[in-house]
């Protein structure tokens, strides 16, 4: 295997990567900093590139429903990773006030409860009760789970409460990006709960101004990057303009640990959906390809806010891919 | 630019190309030792080398994953001399199989740390990839048969590669 130079110093002490650029076409506006992704050319050159994990299909014409937090377009959501076992679709459901708890028997048997962060019930009707995303404070039992905030005092023991329950661990690994529609705010959003192959939930919010509207326009990101070829731009590109992007070397990118962990010198990165190396395992996910080092001294405190941080790159033959924890 | 692999004289086999580097030793190393290139914190050069840490051998702690830059020292070297040491290529490295098992060309190894080499604590090339070890960094393929005295570190030849390495040990499977 050939790999790219390692460069000794001009004393003769010590090495680093050799930096190794090129340019290649933008297929989306990129910022200094950001991940890459390669794309060849039929010949087999490489001669464009997009933002890490967005090489797949754009979507148009899907509708939003604000209230609920959901995108809704037929067969759209295939691909989008759904847990069978922690997302389950209510109905028939009691509600009590008091203990904030929604009850049915056995409805909860194979949902596993992880954190308040992660874990959400979608209230999508119900007598006297007001729809939209709600936290789960915790499982009671197989029968029962408990909500953090109230779905309505008047949905006091009405039995016909329905949803839909989520576990970020499951899908929430999963992200879009939205990049149009009538009052849509574009950008980077994370899926909170697949409810189907033609319907998911946001963590937030697009836009109260596009409730209802039908021409949504999204990209489904690939959630776990394990192949491909990476570059870090170092500048900043409109879409279809000409972009530098180092390929192997030592430069600046936006990295973060989404867990906000502690990055210290030596620790692996693994490109994640937005253009982000991260540092996190649980986010960057199994055979994930690592592609950078941290370099520098510790950084202790609010790792999982994305900056521009000194990496050792190799986007080309990398580092491995995450095999797992022991 | 020069790259790690060269095609042969015919252009019909390649041969592997040795990378070697001068780095400043922070201890004292035996021949065949596998030492840790250390990073400058404000450059991202490697300037010196040290022992392996168990930290940076590649498994996953605390949903972090760390690896080091691995060399294997090429003659002996005092601590503060300058350390000539092989980042990739083929050379004699200490090896060992800590539970006696033959290996034969293109087995492939980890690092270990702590093993007695020369009445000597060091870090050796290690055949054994059994539990937690999973996701430790592969440096090594073999390059000859070994049959017996595999528990005893001995020098023996290797492909080495403590850059990128060969990727990474999964587990077993079941």
């Amino acid at each position: 295997m050939a790999h790219l130079p390692v460069l000794s110093s001009p004393t003769g002490n010590g090495f680093a990567l050799k930096n190794f650029d090129t340019y290649v076409t933008a297929n989306e506006a990129v910022a200094l900093g950001d991940c890459v992704q390669l794309s060849m050319s039929s010949d087999g050159i490489f001669t464009s590139c997009y933002l890490a994990g967005q090489d797949n299909a754009a979507s148009t014409g899907a509708s939003f429903a604000n209230t609920l937090k959901r995108i809704t377009k037929v067969g759209a959501f295939a691909s989008v990773p759904g847990n069978t076992n922690t997302i389950t679709a209510l109905s028939g459901a009691q509600w009590t006030e008091s203990s904030k708890t929604i009850t049915k028997s056995a409805a909860f048997t194979n949902y596993t409860f992880t954190s308040a962060s992660n874990d959400k019930v979608v209230i999508t009707g119900g007598t006297n009760a007001t729809v939209g995303i709600y936290t789960v404070a915790g499982k009671t039992s197989a029968d029962a789970i408990t909500l953090t905030a109230s779905i309505g005092a008047l949905a006091d023991t009405q039995v016909d409460i329905a949803g839909n329950l989520g576990n970020g661990s499951a899908s929430g690994l999963a992200r879009i990006k939205v990049t149009g529609g009538t009052g849509a705010t574009t950008g980077f959003y994370q899926v909170y709960i697949k409810i189907s192959d033609d319907a998911i939930s946001l963590d937030r919010t697009i836009g109260a101004g596009a409730d209802g509207q039908s021409n949504i326009a999204f990209t489904l990101l690939d959630p776990k990057l394990e192949h491909g070829v990476f570059g870090i731009a170092l500048e900043d590109a409109s879409s279809g303009g000409q972009v530098k992007v180092r390929l192997h070397g030592v430069c600046k990118a936006f990295t973060r640990n989404t867990a906000d962990a502690a990055i210290a010198s030596m620790n692996l990165y693994a490109p994640v959906a937005d253009g982000t190396l991260d540092s996190d395992a649980a986010t960057y996910g199994i055979n994930a390809k690592f592609v950078a080092r941290a370099v520098g001294t510790a950084l202790v405190s609010t790792t999982a806010t994305r900056a521009l941080r000194l990496v050792q790159f190799n986007g080309i033959s990398g580092y491995g891919n995450y095999a797992g924890a022991n | 630019m020069s790259i790690h692999a060269k095609l042969a004289p015919g252009g019909l086999t390649y041969d592997v190309q040795n990378y070697d580097v001068d780095l400043t030793a922070n201890a004292a190393f035996q021949k065949g030792e596998v030492v840790m290139c250390d990073i400058d914190s404000n450059t991202g050069r490697f300037v010196s080398c040290t022992a392996p840490s168990s930290a940076s051998l590649g498994a996953v702690s605390s949903a972090i994953c760390s690896d080091g830059v691995f060399g294997v020292v090429l003659s002996a070297v005092a601590s503060g001399a300058t350390a000539k040491v092989r980042i990739r290529g083929l050379v004699r490295a200490v090896t060992q199989s800590t539970s006696n098992t033959a290996w034969a060309t293109d087995s492939i190894f980890i690092v270990k740390t702590g093993v007695t080499y020369n009445a000597t604590s060091t870090t050796v090339v290690e055949l054994d990839q059994g539990a937690g070890t999973v996701n430790q960094k592969w440096v090594a393929r073999g390059m000859e048969s070994i049959v017996s005295g595999m528990s005893t570190p001995q020098l023996r030849t290797l492909h080495f590669n403590g850059l990128e390495g060969f990727g990474r040990y999964g587990g077993t499977t079941s």
